[in-house]
């Protein structure tokens, strides 16, 4: 909603923003090798091709740090595209490494 | 030096004409552009490879029925469209037929383009042709023996292709009918969201309720306002966001093939079209 700029607040965006960035810049650190266990989402892909992974999440992350900063900023504009880059990052991954949600 | 003078004045005029013809043409090309994006047909005619030029065919679409390799549509005169005339592109989206006249496969979605009006299938012409030819020759269709010839696509069409021929519903909006263009012609959503019969003809009475045996076995959702199974909680801000960015009402962001619809399509239009399709979707009755 407040990337969307349907509402104001930018305190709060500039909270979750990093919040955002703070989580997605631990991701390289979540699927160590052997950790393809039990029921997950996470597609075999990400142990076959870790170079390729480790450049999604890195994609990611510059995402999330260019948000930040543009949350930071407070313009409209720049907020806006810079989720929307987020958003393709996040698909990025979600194409080639996890099933397929219903 | 008369002549002379004579010659330059007429290759000047000529320069003229043509800067100005291409002037028009630019619109057209740009339009058309438009167009390509909204029939999603990026998706289906680029290889899925690295580095793969956009439209020069390729893609291989595994379905239910073999694998249909997407052909090339840059203007190359030997593996691409370049010797096709206005009439054999018409007659493919029209007749579903090639211009030697055989019948395509319904993998071709022509069943859903038979309703884009003439004059926006001419300006995606032009922008096909306005491209770099691409020599790229594309494997034949990989395909069960009863449907490996082009009779089997005919004797499909005879039993299940109708063309339709979009009709505005007077009594709704604009938007709402700039929407069911957009979504059961041009954009052919229910090539995809739609289930289909036996023999692949899609079941329009159940339009857009999901599909959970779509191409590549990927389950394909409901879509119409239904509110547990569809997306009638969505609101249409969040649908037209979603379309424009992949982001799901609840934060989530999509994979799988509409990613790559976003990508190619729906990202590419304007946001009173996706709108548009907001608003259509919304008002399907509710199915389960």
């Amino acid at each position: 909603m407040h990337a969307r700029g349907l509402v104001d607040g930018q305190e709060f965006l500039v909270k979750h923003a990093n919040g955002l960035a703070n989580g997605v810049s631990e991701l390289q650190q979540l699927f160590p090798a052997g950790s393809n266990v039990e029921d997950s989402d996470a597609l075999p892909v990400i142990w076959e091709k870790p170079e390729e992974f480790a450049a999604a999440i890195d994609k990611a992350v510059a995402a999330t740090q260019k948000f930040v900063a543009a949350a930071e900023s407070g313009d409209k504009e720049a907020i806006s595209s810079a989720f929307r880059e987020v958003g393709g990052s996040c698909r990025g991954c979600h194409d080639t490494f996890r099933v397929p949600q219903d | 030096m008369i002549a002379s003078g004579a010659r330059r004045l007429a290759i000047a005029a000529g320069l003229l004409l043509q800067g100005a013809a291409g002037a028009a043409g630019d619109d057209l090309i740009a339009k058309g552009k438009y167009l390509i994006h909204a029939g999603g047909c990026i998706t289906c005619h680029t290889e899925d490879a690295d580095g793969a030029v956009p439209l020069a065919g390729g893609y291989a679409l595994k379905s239910p029925f073999g694998t249909f390799y997407a052909p090339n549509i840059t203007p190359d005169k030997e593996t691409g469209i370049g010797n096709w005339s206005d009439e054999d592109f018409l007659r493919a989206f029209y007749e579903g037929t090639n211009p030697e006249g055989d019948a395509y496969f319904p993998a071709f979605p022509y069943t859903a383009y038979s309703g884009v009006r003439q004059d926006e299938l001419l300006a995606m012409k032009a922008y096909l042709f306005s491209l770099e030819p691409v020599r790229k020759e594309i494997p034949e269709h990989d395909l069960p023996a009863f449907m490996s010839s082009r009779l089997a696509a005919r004797a499909w069409q005879l039993s299940y292709f109708e063309p339709a021929r979009f009709e505005p519903d007077t009594t709704k909006s604009s938007p709402w009918n700039r929407g069911a263009y957009l979504v059961r012609h041009l954009g052919h959503c229910g090539e995809c969201h739609t289930p289909r019969g036996t023999l692949g003809a899609l079941l329009q009475e159940q339009e857009l309720t999901g599909n959970p045996e779509g191409a590549d076995g990927e389950s394909i959702p409901n879509i119409t306002g239904d509110r547990k199974d569809g997306i009638g909680k969505w609101s249409l801000s969040d649908i037209e966001y979603f379309l424009d960015i992949g982001m799901l009402p609840d934060g989530d962001f999509t994979g799988g093939s509409m990613s790559d619809v976003i990508e190619d399509n729906t990202s590419h239009l304007t946001p009173e079209d996706r709108m548009a399709i907001a608003t259509y979707l919304k008002s399907l009755a509710p199915e389960d």
